[in-house]
């Protein structure tokens, strides 16, 4: 088989398997950060009013109260460390789906 | 003949990146042991704090000292720095996060019913944090919606 033939060949299955890659590696990963984002803020605004209301009765004292909030605040910087981390998970299995793919498309256009 | 060129050219590009190195620490079952044991550990810690500091001041040490080994250890790991930082800010006390909690606790002798209960699901939470990025390392894993505890 000529170089060409091959050559052809193998980017054909290279192309279709790296569709179906990139669709499973990163199709639902924005709007998954998106959606828990969201969540957490709204879960953090109904906490806020909550220990406002315990402070003002007396069940927080304000030692009490500026500490939850400091630690939501902290809370969130974990989440945003999170969401950077699973983009990079997401990014290391497309690499090693991408070595597995260039591999298997190359034995497929040779037949072997 | 032009198309053909640049078409082999997005392909070692490729190539080129499938073959770099990885891009982050693969999953640790140390790690994860470590996250999954100090939230437990943490979170009993928490419950006991009606009680005076004094009485539990050996363990309260001796669990700040097996975090900050588990910050160094993820410190240790290549590519490991989102981990690593997650750690540092739930043991540094100005987070007020576990750092912060134990230090006002000792500062105060006991903590109150309110303050307690919310701090525990909050520190419960970072530890979640600090896991789900750890078994996504493994597996393409979705964390629970409460994993900020509220």
């Amino acid at each position: 088989m000529a170089f060409d033939d091959t050559w052809d060949s193998f980017t054909a299955h290279f192309r279709e398997g790296l569709e179906v890659l990139v669709a499973n590696t990163f199709d639902d990963f924005t709007a998954q950060a998106q959606e828990d984002a969201r969540a957490f803020m709204i879960r953090s605004e109904a906490q806020l009013k909550r220990w406002g209301e315990a402070w003002a009765k007396g069940l927080l004292s304000e030692e009490e109260f500026d500490s939850l909030v400091t630690g939501q605040a902290s809370l969130a910087r974990l989440h945003m460390l999170t969401a950077a981390g699973l983009a990079q998970t997401r990014l290391e299995r497309f690499r090693k789906g991408l070595l597995a793919l260039v591999t298997g498309s190359m034995r497929r256009a040779l037949g072997v | 003949m032009l198309p053909r060129l640049r078409n082999r050219i997005a392909i070692l590009a490729i190539f080129a990146l499938a073959a770099c190195d990885p891009l982050m620490a693969p999953y640790s079952v140390e790690a994860y042991r470590m996250a999954t044991e100090l939230k437990a550990r943490s979170l009993a810690l928490v419950g006991k704090s009606s009680e005076s500091y004094a009485m539990h001041e050996e363990t309260a040490e001796a669990l700040l000292i097996d975090i900050d080994a588990a910050y160094e250890y993820a410190r240790g790991l290549p590519r490991n720095e989102i981990a690593a930082e997650q750690w540092r800010i739930l043991r540094d006390p100005k987070a007020q996060l576990m750092g912060g909690f134990v230090a006002q606790w000792q500062r105060n002798g006991t903590v109150g019913a309110f303050f307690r209960q919310d701090k525990a699901q909050q520190i419960g939470a970072a530890f979640d944090t600090i896991i789900c990025l750890e078994i996504n390392k493994r597996a393409a894993t979705r964390c629970g919606k409460d994993t900020d505890g509220l």
